[in-house]
């Protein structure tokens, strides 16, 4: 795993924020990020700012916030623990919706890595998530990563190399288009070639010679097999 | 579904025919209904609609090729017909063509349409191509699986065809419930939810309303739109909310879930039905040794640029002597009309207006066709044979730095020639920013007709470095197309996302009657419809021309001369305000080359004449600010015709006739004015 970044409380609160908005919205503004938090614009910036700094999101001047990959990671782990323990709460204690979501909030930050992992156990054992979900990949990611080949974007592996698909970062109508064409996940992938001047790639999925820009491979990311 | 069962009773039946590109759906129309087709377009858009009929026992068909598509999500125009068409469902029955050498692919479609509901039969083509690889299908297995009749074909050797007539006749009142894929108790609880919601509010359509509601939980844009437009924006968004607070709670993304499961569903279709030979026993195939040839990293460009060149000469110099022959006969059809109609006592008004308008007009339309034929063969053999989406993938790296798409190339080197059809080459384009742009810098391309207009005034005024003029005004016209393709990027179309997630279609070899049933299309099309534009646009100018009555024609007291009077300080700073330049401008937009027969009207000059007259009355600054005027400005009437029906739209022919005017303007007046400080004007 990447080197962990520590983040204050706040800041993680912001990067979940943006993840959540990118993931019912598809983009994240600052404007939906200070109502979301309910707090005002020009704190929101400062935040930013930080964020920018520590290189977890990518703003363009007035344009949407796109998290980077790190940035990805970071909230995408963050999500995880506060649905974790929203599932804990709700489910297994039968706490309310919203108190368990709130206290969710609160906890999140300063869970440790035993009670979250503890946690996961307890909740898979008594059928609460399945295998599959995201909290299970956190828990195990350490000895996956040792135990399974590495994870890369498309666009870094060599030609000649057989990958399988593991998730489509695109969005919208890309990530649409993408899977239309074959390309979801478990989806065995061999890259053919590349063009004369290096972009765009060939590939070879389904049977069949797909053709991809390598700025839209690097949003594919597939693990070797 | 049974939409709408058209035609019950009697023998008339609808097909259509659907399927992926490349699957062979335009053999197997052709194979059905021979040459008796109507090509049009359908309504608004310019995607080619193709109907044909064929008759089979005592029925009557009536067949329809659709566009190819690989989903029902509708990205470019094409798709958004086919899935127009076929979710309005004014069909009997669909033949869903499929590629049996590709099976996966080719059944995620056809999955789609029977969750649709659409009653269709699947149609196994290319089954040589099947068996040469190895793959056995179990038919039976396949139809029971699908619920769906299966039949086997081999479009381009007309075999099975019979088979499937009969198949279709029988079928034509086939009603099949849709197929129901199980999406995993979590969606499949948001689906009924969804579909009772539908019902509540009367979301009845002609759409099958569990289709309706794994659209919508797909979050598909155009099911998302016909939901409101059916329901209401309020009631619309009781739905959506519901699916969105779903899916913040839900482990995975749905349209994840609902495409594995999808894939899930046909490959064990599959597995149940076909047999295959294992992976690493594949031969490596033909395909992908010729792809590692032509799209070699040192190799790749070379054979690019010799195919360009080679299409360019087949076209250009193949129809030179054909449009040679097209125009000594309009002359000496009008010749002859002419002294033909006087000697019956035609007053010479009206034998004009029929030689020098009607046959000369019609005449300017038909000098295009030899090329138009050539080019569009030519096209057709290479997007038969495959290799036009690969020119695309070596080009599009460069192309895609301008802003533009791998595939404009084509249209860009075609423009070279004539950008009539360099205008219609842009259909290859199915991103509709893409083709825009490139349809707008293709004037910016010097054709062939500009050519003499650059030899005359080069050979008259600058005859020592002739040909580098020449070649300036060829290089200015691509940088011009550089910079416009990233102003047009900039102001049009922000934002927009082109992709080059494409297909790359294993080689084949083009069938002769494939590529010239292409070629006539093209052809037939451009006839119909530029012709009418071009046809009305040239007799408008012979009128102005001649009136009012009894003025010489094109003198400068005919409107046109008029006009040109009226114009020419507009061309006072840019070095040539005399009415001459300015009328032979204006009867250049006719056709480019006409610029030097009207300099030599206007200026009452011979053949030998216009030199002295050129280089009595432009210095060389003003010649080549004239020049690069005649490069830059509004294109002839056939292109901006060409713009016009390619668009369907006024709005594109008049935005490039104005925006290459000022732009023409803009660099001729800094042309001569700096030439004018660097004290160039002698
Ligand atoms: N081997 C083989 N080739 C076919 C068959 N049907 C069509 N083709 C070829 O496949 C290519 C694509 O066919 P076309 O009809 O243009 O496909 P469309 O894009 O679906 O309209 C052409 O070169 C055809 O000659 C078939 O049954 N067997
Ligand atoms: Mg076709």
């Amino acid at each position: 795993m990447e080197a962990e970044i520590n983040l204050s409380e706040s800041l993680e609160d912001y990067l979940e924020a943006i993840f959540n908005l990118i993931k019912e919205n598809g983009s994240a503004r600052v404007t939906d990020i200070a109502r979301y938090l309910e707090i005002a614009a020009s704190s929101v910036n400062q935040g930013l700012k930080k964020l920018n700094q520590e290189g977890l999101i990518s703003q363009e001047k007035y344009g949407p916030i796109k998290l980077t990959k790190s940035g990805f990671k970071a909230a995408e782990k963050i999500y995880c623990r506060h649905k974790i323990l929203y599932i804990f709460f709700n489910k297994t204690l039968g706490v309310s919706k919203k108190n368990a979501d709130q206290d969710a909030c609160s906890i999140e930050h300063a869970l440790s890595e035993e009670s979250f992992s503890k946690m996961v156990e307890y909740l898979i054992k008594n059928n609460y998530i399945e295998k599959k979900n995201c909290a299970f990949e956190m828990n195990t990611e350490k000895e996956e990563v040792k135990m399974t080949a590495e994870q890369l974007m498309l666009d870094k592996i060599k030609v000649g190399s057989k990958v399988e698909v593991v998730k489509i970062e695109s969005k919208g109508r890309l990530k649409r288009k993408l899977m239309d064409m074959g390309l979801n996940r478990g989806a065995k992938v061999e890259v053919k070639g590349k063009a004369p001047m290096g972009d765009p790639i060939e590939i070879k999925v389904r049977g069949y010679s797909l053709s991809l820009r390598r700025d839209e491979a690097a949003e594919i990311l597939v693990k070797e097999v | 579904m049974s939409l709408n069962k058209l035609r019950g009773k009697n023998n008339e039946v609808k097909l259509a025919l659907a399927g992926n590109p490349n699957s062979g759906k335009t053999t197997m129309f052709n194979e059905l209904t021979g040459s008796r087709q109507h090509v049009g377009n359908w309504p608004g858009v310019t995607v080619e609609k193709k109907t044909g009929r064929a008759s089979y026992q005592n029925y009557s068909l009536e067949v329809i090729d659709l566009p190819g598509t690989y989903s029902l999500g509708a990205y470019s125009e094409d798709e958004v017909v086919a899935r127009d068409f076929l979710t309005t469902g004014d069909y009997d029955v669909v033949l869903n063509i499929i590629n049996s050498a590709n099976l996966d692919r080719n059944l995620y479609f056809t999955v789609q349409l029977l969750e649709m509901g659409v009653d269709l039969i699947a149609v196994l083509n290319m089954a040589d191509e099947a068996e040469k690889k190895g793959i056995k299908i179990d038919k039976q297995k396949l139809g029971q699986l699908l619920g769906t009749p299966v039949v086997e074909t081999v479009a381009s050797k007309g075999r099975g065809i019979d088979n499937l007539f009969a198949e279709t006749v029988q079928h034509r009142d086939l009603s099949e419930a849709a197929l129901k894929i199980d999406y995993g108790s979590e969606v499949e609880a948001l689906i009924s939810e969804v579909v009772s919601m539908l019902k509540k509010f009367d979301f009845t359509g002609q759409i099958n309303q569990r289709w309706a509601a794994v659209k919508l939980i797909e979050h598909d844009p155009e099911a998302v739109k016909l939901l409101e437009r059916e329901v209401g924006a309020s009631k619309a968004k009781k739905i959506k909310s519901l699916i969105a607070e779903r899916e913040l709670k839900a482990e995975d993304d749905f349209d994840n879930i609902i495409i594995d499961r999808k894939y899930e569903f046909i490959n064990k279709v599959i597995a149940e039905s076909v047999q295959r030979p294992a992976e690493d026993q594949e031969l490596e195939n033909v395909s992908d040794k010729i792809d590692t040839i032509v799209t070699n990293k040192y190799l790749g460009i070379p054979i690019f640029m010799t195919v360009m060149w080679a299409i360019f000469k087949f076209t250009f110099t193949v129809g030179e002597p054909l449009i040679g022959y097209i125009e000594t006969f309009f002359e000496a059809a009008g010749g002859w009309i002419g002294s033909l109609l006087l000697g019956a006592g035609a007053s010479p008004l009206i034998t004009s207006f029929i030689t020098d308008g009607i046959i000369g007009g019609v005449g300017s339309v038909l000098v295009f066709i030899p090329n138009i034929f050539l080019l569009f063969l030519a096209i057709g053999v290479l997007e038969d044979s495959g290799y036009m989406s690969r020119a695309a993938y070596v080009m599009d790296k460069v192309m895609s730095k301008l802003g533009l798409h791998g595939k404009s190339f084509i249209p860009m080197i075609v423009g070279f020639g004539c950008n009539v059809p360099g205008v219609m080459a842009t259909r290859t384009l199915d991103s509709k920013r893409d083709r825009i742009i490139s349809i707008l810098i293709n004037p910016l391309m010097s054709c062939s007709a500009r050519l003499p207009v650059y030899v005359v005034f080069a050979g008259a005024l600058f005859s020592n470095h002739a040909s580098t003029v020449v070649f300036s005004l060829y290089a200015l016209g691509i940088v011009m197309a550089v910079i416009m393709a990233g102003v047009f990027n900039k102001i049009l179309f922000k934002g927009e996302r082109s992709h080059f997630v494409m297909e790359l279609p294993p080689y084949r070899f083009p069938t002769l009657k494939g590529v010239f049933i292409h070629m006539w299309e093209k052809v037939g099309a451009f006839l119909k419809k530029a012709g009418t534009i071009i046809f009305s646009v040239v007799v408008l100018i012979w009128v102005l021309a001649n009136l009012p009555l009894g003025v010489e024609y094109a003198s400068a007291e005919s409107l046109i001369g008029q006009f040109g009077q009226l114009i020419a300080p507009i061309f006072e700073p840019l070095g040539f305000g005399s009415w001459q330049a300015a009328s032979s401008l204006v009867f250049g937009i006719l056709a480019k080359e006409v610029v030097v027969g009207t300099l030599g009207v206007v200026y009452a000059a011979g053949e030998g004449g216009l030199r002295a007259a050129l280089t009595a009355n432009f210095s060389p600054l003003a010649a080549y600010s004239f020049l690069t005027m005649v490069l830059l400005y509004t294109p002839c009437i056939a292109t901006l015709g060409a713009i016009k029906s390619e668009t369907q739209s006024w709005k594109w022919p008049l935005i490039t006739a104005s925006y290459l005017f000022v732009l023409a303007w803009v660099v001729a007046f800094i042309v001569y004015q700096g030439g004018m400080l660097l004290g160039l004007g002698v």
